[in-house]
């Protein structure tokens, strides 16, 4: 048995996070969640994790300011930007920033789980063995 | 320029390579939408020409992930069947241009240029 | 095919009012301001003068000249400024329709966002409903049908959101010299195809000496093929509408609209638009077509590229013998 993925969900909304860490436990990932950018960043210095899913508009620190400094904190983690903020042009600068992939809410759990799979094989072959 | 082509029809790609080399444009060849993202990760190219129909994944979700990642590629599709909604979509998800097949290879080599073209003063523009 | 449906074909003369440039007017009306200003007056103290110097008779013969003078001037005048304040309101309320339709579309595109994460949270509720409901073995086909059809209109949402998001796109336009058929000649191949099958005929009058523009060339094909796909849908629904064998026609055409602009007309010999609705045609939302059958922003998207293309849009229709719309594009970089 591999290990399971380990996924930390970062949003503002409380009851998306906490639905979303039941699902991902249900199909055999684990997960936690952190409400904003700060929490994510306080979150991951505790902790490692192998997949973060951002989203991009956060009260506070936002996932387009978080974005860089969690790639600093942990560069072997794969992040999903997933939002309701559906723009190209906002796709493409979370993208140039260091995202895996930009997924757009509302994302029906399928693709949100295949998201995290290829982004955790992403993380994997870049890691050295 | 770098040109990418994007088909799983392995004839069409063959003489198109030919074709492109013979005019002394850089072209690569990708198999199918996975392995153009694959090669678009490890090298930057201008243009793309992309299929609309392949197995797998299909043009329409091939190139919605070259615009998210490589905003600034210009991508021209070919399909063999004319869809006015699939034309539609390609066109607003940021597609140069969605053209019917059989194309006049002049007249692609010419919007191969013009979206060559785009791309330079894209890049001019964000500079 | 009735001969009413020949107007909406010969496309380019559409609505007189606005389909000419407002300045135009005004230059006119100088020459005009001189004669009620200058050439009146002279001409009425001349008439006073000259009765004072002469017969009776021959003065009351002038007073009546001078009253008709003046009067018909005063006319005139009174006309002309008439006529300026209705312009004047004309491209106010001009401005209003598109300064109304850019704060239109912003709200929406704002709204698609703020909606997006509400459905996002009754998708999941409804995953992690069916997956409770499952590991407890009690899982009947109707609730199985219910949270499917929940997850089927989070799906339908979502569509019309991506499509509002069309909207948002910031991208700064880039404009490359093309002539106006070949930029639009594409799309026009593509819909033919699926026009025919559709027993839809397309026709071209393209302008033999289109002239070439500086335009952002896809973002035009975007329009182009917006306008394109309205056209179909539209006799698709005179088709529906009527039960005889529909024959209907698109007439797509490139022309000059006026000095220093040249325009692209998409006609169709559809149903047309109710004279009610041709102002709210480019509101997002607005449709005709049925619930669940287009969402009504093909148009106002087509709208708002047009504006970020620096041109701008007009529709013309005859209830029950077609609609023709137009894209105005100025003609910047032309080459002489």
């Amino acid at each position: 048995m591999s290990e399971p993925i380990r996924v930390l969900i970062v949003d503002d909304e409380e009851r998306f996070r906490s639905t979303l860490v039941k699902l991902l436990a249900s199909r055999g990932m684990t997960a936690a969640a952190a409400g904003s950018g700060e929490e994510a960043l306080e979150v991951l210095a505790r902790e490692p994790f192998d997949v973060i899913l951002l989203d991009v508009r956060m009260p506070g620190m936002g996932g387009m300011k978080a974005l860089p400094r969690i790639k600093e904190l942990r560069p072997e983690a794969e992040v999903l930007a997933l939002t309701g903020h559906a723009s190209v042009d906002i796709a493409s600068e979370m993208i140039a920033k260091g995202a895996a992939d930009y997924l757009l809410k509302p994302c029906p759990l399928d693709e949100l789980l295949d998201g995290i799979r290829a982004a955790f094989d992403r993380g994997r072959a870049r890691k050295p063995q | 320029m770098k040109l990418l082509l994007i088909d799983d029809e392995r004839d069409f790609i063959e003489t198109m390579e030919k074709r492109f080399k013979f005019r002394k444009i850089d072209v690569t060849a990708a198999g199918s939408g996975a392995q153009a993202l694959e090669i678009l990760g490890r090298e930057e190219f201008d243009v793309a020409i992309l299929d609309v129909r392949m197995p797998g994944m299909d043009g329409l979700d091939t190139l919605k992930e070259i615009k998210k990642r490589h905003p600034l590629m210009e991508v021209i599709m070919l399909t063999g069947h004319g869809s006015v909604e699939s034309g539609a979509r390609g066109m607003s998800l940021g597609a140069y241009d969605y053209v019917l097949k059989p194309v006049d290879f002049s007249v692609l080599l010419d919007k191969v240029e013009m979206a060559y073209e785009r791309k330079l003063l894209n890049v001019a523009k964000n500079a | 095919m009735s001969g009413n449906s020949s107007t909406s074909r010969k496309t380019p003369d559409p609505v007189p009012a606005s389909g000419t440039s407002p300045p135009l007017g005004d230059k006119r009306a100088v020459p005009g301001l001189a004669l009620y200003t200058v050439l009146v007056p002279v001409l009425a103290g001349a008439a006073v003068l000259t009765a004072a110097a002469c017969a009776p008779a021959m003065g009351v013969f002038l007073a009546v000249l001078t009253l008709a003078l003046t009067a018909w001037s005063a006319r005139r005048l009174a006309g002309l400024a008439g006529r300026a304040e209705g312009e004047r309101c004309l491209l106010t309320a001009k401005l209003m329709q598109s300064q109304k339709l850019a704060a239109v579309g912003e709200l929406s595109s704002g709204i698609a966002h703020e909606i997006n994460n509400p459905l996002a949270i009754i998708s999941q509720e409804a995953e992690l409903c069916g997956a409770l409901v499952e590991a407890k073995g009690a899982m009947d086909p109707e609730l199985a049908d219910c949270l499917a059809e929940i997850a089927r209109q989070v799906a339908r949402g979502r569509d019309i959101t991506r499509r509002l998001l069309d909207f948002s796109r910031k991208m700064e336009p880039v404009t490359q010299l093309e002539s106006l058929d070949r930029a639009v000649e594409d799309m026009v191949v593509l819909v033919e195809k699926e026009a025919r099958l559709r027993n839809v005929n397309v026709i071209r009058r393209y302008d033999p000496d289109a002239p070439r523009l500086l335009i952002d060339v896809p973002l035009l094909r975007q329009a182009v093929i917006n306008l394109l796909t309205n056209a179909l849908d539209a006799l698709e629904e005179k088709d529906q509408a009527g039960g005889e064998e529909a024959h209907g026609t698109i007439v797509v055409s490139t022309w000059r609209s006026g000095p220093g602009e040249a325009a692209i007309t998409v006609a169709d010999d559809g149903p047309g638009v109710a004279r009610e609705n041709l102002a709210r045609v480019f509101h997002p939302f607005f449709t005709t077509k049925p619930p669940g059958k287009g969402t009504g922003l093909g148009l106002s998207i087509t709208h708002n590229i047009v504006e970020r293309m620096g041109g701008r849009m007009e529709v013309v229709s005859e209830p029950g013998q077609g609609a023709a719309f137009t894209i105005h594009l100025p003609l910047k970089g032309e080459t002489p």
